[in-house]
């Protein structure tokens, strides 16, 4: 809602009940969302729509849009990277972050949490905090012990079980039918809980199932179970980092800090026989925002000028802002990288590696632009052949280091490749083919015969000797279970050569007479087309 | 089209006319004192001195070692040959020199050229490749590979480079590594760094025009790591002048079928070699054509009948 109200002022009122719902909910139309003056009527998230138009006519709505709630919230969690470095969705609506060691930096856990309240008021976020020992007892005491928002509330070390005795037992993280039942049992708050042996809280529940499930996340939240919390990043093993008295204005200064984090970071990595594949270039601006850039590599790697090669491009584009004060390379995609020392007989083989040229190209011009060409499994000449950006080409191999005289499998010339079954045999294909076919008007001796002139980008060429023709089917399986697909046509290849000497692959795109395909399709005539340049 | 105007053969003299036709650079001729006295049989020697001379003061130019990876320069693999002996004999000792510059441009007619002739031009580039991707020696050299620059304007003018294509051609697809850039500057940077990076058999690229300076940076480069460079250019650019060779490339009517005459057959090429470093400038340019042999790989020089190719006779079976 509030997000809704900061994006689009006007679609929120004021003073008209307005709410936000799920369409896609399991029960029908539901409410994720109101606003004050339908709070005030009674509506709250939860209910069916149908029983709040009941009890409220004038009600307005709008469904939500779950992905942007997630996205924005996902964008709130790296904010709150001040208070914590690792952070986490908590279910749909909130984050959580472990401020472990971090409270002293705020003057103490009220400072901390103050400074978080008052700094998402100011983004004019009225939300709910807590702090307590354990995930679980955070987790129900902000949503359930807090009475009106924005507001913190701090839970003493040692002090959880007696926070958590007067919430409601939906806080524990329940689904909806497992609250039911303890409310219809009569165990209405977490307290209630608390004097029950486990064995006989067991047996009151129709199946072992949901008595665990009441157990363990009563365990986890006065912390007797331990709880995996997934962070919205995973900690890179391998990180460098450098803080600076005074924030940087100009991202000039940098090259050197780079270089140095990336030797350190490089030796970092040859300590464990490390080598890795990406590097993430995070900087924090002294007003508190953030920007990531990064460089991948085609093999493992730990080398550290190399490092530096490819990121120092990069700094050019960093905006300092208002001053850069923390700058950390983190080493993502890790992977062994044992050191090898070279034969006697392959004494140089790396010479010709070009691992490092690839990554420094693809690094300048972009991932896309660098790229080699690989076999794909169709006989179709446009879908025969896909590219690959070299960066990526080499994933999933063995670390350059260990393959070195021995590329991978697919970029050796000694294994079959596909391409090599046709070589020496079969018509030429041209070494040429055009983006798509072009149309071309041609004249023919016989119809189906090759081409004796036709007209292409609108020059008349004359056809002095025709090689051909080489069909080409159609793939009739990729029509299999598409309503309405019509089927492609035939095609006839000619290698055709013009009274100049070019010489062109054409084809002529469909059958006369139709005698191939039933329908009334074949009443269009065939229709030629230029796809290569032989040189 | 005529067949070739000039007889390949008439314009390629035996070795011996060819060393009497020798002439060397200004200022080899002050240094007599150098040069052994004449005499009959000393021509050969008179010649190498000359020859060792002029290496001398070529050697700076060509930049002949910096601090390159020792197993590449000490392979001594010098340069590269086409594998047909007439346009190999305008080459200088080396073959195709390794730390240049080769420019190729496509015979365009009034300034511009069709595809046709562009073509020509890469499909020699190409060719020239194949050749040296197959020539390089020493180790690792099996998995080379080379550099294709890729203009955008050009992929959508003429295509891309296809796979089957390639591979019939003698080059091992996944040897290329394709740089396509939108712009001629970032080809030519690509290029560059291509050739300072010292890992590829070769880099090759198509630049319509390249500037003095850029094809002195090229050059420089080229030397640097002892990579080559192919170039193919515009018919209309000026030549690049810090080029090792510059070949004028025509298309030409191609071979014969061996099986069926109204078949195209071997692909040709009217080469004419304009420039060549270390060989006289008064060198005749005038062309020849060269046959690509799509079974063993190599150049040859095309066989000439009487009254050209032979073709269909079209009227003969009456209409």
């Amino acid at each position: 809602m509030v997000r809704l109200a900061r994006a689009e002022p006007h679609t929120v009122p004021e003073d008209a009940p307005f709410a936000l719902v799920d369409l896609a909910g399991s029960r029908g139309v539901v409410i994720t969302a109101v606003n004050a003056s339908a709070a005030r009527e009674g509506i709250a998230p939860g209910m069916a729509l149908t029983d709040a138009r009941a009890a409220l006519p004038s009600l307005r709505v709008r469904p939500g849009d779950r992905s942007e709630d997630a996205r924005v919230l996902f964008k709130l969690g790296q904010w709150a990277g001040r208070y914590g470095p690792s952070r986490g969705h908590d279910q749909e609506d909130g984050f959580w972050a472990d401020v472990t060691g971090v409270a002293h930096l705020y003057g103490g856990e009220e400072g901390l949490m103050g400074d978080l309240i008052d700094r998402l008021d100011d983004l004019g976020i009225p939300a709910c905090a807590a702090l307590a020992d354990t995930y679980g007892a955070a987790f129900a005491l902000a949503r359930f012990g807090i009475p009106d928002r924005p507001g913190w509330r701090i839970v003493a070390p040692g002090e959880t079980r007696a926070a958590l005795e007067r919430q409601p037992v939906d806080a524990l993280r329940l689904d909806d039918d497992c609250a039911v039942l303890l409310k219809r049992l009569g165990l209405r708050r977490i307290g209630d809980l608390y004097p029950i042996p486990r064995i006989s809280l067991a047996h009151r529940f129709a199946s072992n199932d949901v008595a665990q499930r009441v157990l363990s996340r009563l365990d986890q939240a006065l912390g007797r179970a331990a709880e995996p919390l997934i962070p919205f990043f995973a900690r890179a093993p391998f990180i460098a980092r450098r803080t600076f008295p005074e924030p940087l204005i100009s991202s000039q200064p940098l090259e050197g800090v780079i270089d140095e984090l990336c030797d350190e970071l490089a030796s970092a990595l040859k300590d464990k026989d490390m080598g890795t594949r990406a590097l993430l270039l995070r900087y924090y601006r002294a007003d508190g925002t953030a920007g990531v850039t990064g460089t991948r590599m085609r093999a493992y790697s730990n080398d550290g000028a190399h490092f530096t090669m490819l990121l120092s491009p990069k700094l050019e584009k960093i905006d300092a802002g208002f001053g850069i004060d923390l700058v950390s390379i983190e080493a993502t995609q890790v992977g062994p990288l044992k050191g090898t020392q070279p034969g006697f007989a392959e004494e140089g083989a790396a010479a010709y590696d070009p691992g490092p040229l690839i990554d420094a190209l693809s690094n300048r011009l972009g991932e896309k632009a660098v790229c080699v060409l690989a076999a794909h499994a169709s006989h179709v000449p446009e879908r025969s052949q896909t590219r690959i950006a070299a960066v990526r080409s080499a994933a999933g191999a063995a670390p350059a280091s260990a393959a070195r005289g021995k590329p991978p499998s697919h970029l050796s010339s000694h294994d079959a490749a596909p391409w090599s079954h046709g070589q020496g045999q079969g018509p030429r294909r041209p070494p040429f083919l055009l983006e798509r076919p072009e149309p071309i008007d041609v004249v023919a001796e016989v119809p189906d015969g090759p081409p004796a002139r036709f007209v292409w980008r609108r020059v008349e060429r004359r056809v002095a000797r025709a090689q051909g023709p080489q069909r080409i089917a159609p793939e009739w399986w990729r029509l299999i279970g598409v309503p309405g697909a019509r089927p492609a046509r035939i095609r006839d290849y000619y290698k055709i050569e013009d009274e100049g000497g070019a010489a062109y692959w054409v084809f002529r795109h469909g059958l006369f007479g139709g005698a191939q395909e039933e329908n009334a399709q074949e009443a269009v005539p065939p229709r030629w087309f230029l796809h290569g340049l032989f040189c | 089209m005529e067949p070739a105007a000039h007889s390949p053969f008439s314009l390629l003299p035996p070795r011996g006319s060819r060393r009497s036709g020798f002439a060397g650079p200004a200022g080899t001729a002050d240094l007599p004192s150098a040069v052994p006295a004449r005499g009959g049989g000393d021509r050969d020697r008179l010649l190498q001195a000359l020859r060792a001379t002029i290496a001398n003061l070529e050697r700076p130019m060509l930049g002949a070692s910096p601090a390159g990876p020792s197993t590449r320069t000490a392979l001594q693999d010098d340069g590269w040959w086409l594998g047909c002996a007439a346009a190999d004999a305008l080459l200088p000792e080396c073959g195709l020199s390794l730390a240049g510059v080769h420019e190729i441009k496509p015979a365009g007619s009034a300034g511009s050229a069709s595809a046709g002739d562009w073509m020509a031009g890469l499909g020699f580039a190409l060719r020239l490749a194949a050749l040296r991707l197959n020539q390089l020696k020493g180790p690792g050299s099996k998995d080379a590979m080379m550099l294709w620059c890729w203009p955008q304007p050009f992929s959508s003018e003429l295509g891309q480079l296809s796979l089957q294509g390639l591979a019939h051609m003698g080059i091992d697809p996944a040897r290329v590594l394709l740089v396509e850039t939108p712009r001629q500057s970032e080809a030519l940077t690509a290029l560059e760094e291509g050739l300072k990076s010292g890992r590829l058999a070769l880099a090759a690229g198509v630049i319509k025009d390249v500037d003095l300076n850029g094809a002195r940076r090229l050059s420089l480069a080229a030397a640097a790591r002892r990579t080559p460079c192919l170039l193919a250019t515009h018919p209309a650019a000026s030549g690049a002048a810090a080029t090792a060779t510059r070949w004028r490339v025509a298309v030409a009517q191609s071979g014969q079928h061996p099986f069926d005459c109204k078949a195209p057959g071997k692909a040709r090429f009217k080469v004419a070699l304009e420039r060549c470093r270390g060989r006289p400038q008064s060198m005749d340019a005038a062309p020849f054509v060269m046959e690509w042999c799509d079974e063993t790989f190599r150049f040859g020089l095309a066989t000439q009948l009487a009254h050209g190719a032979a073709r269909p006779r079209r009227a003969a079976y009456g209409s």
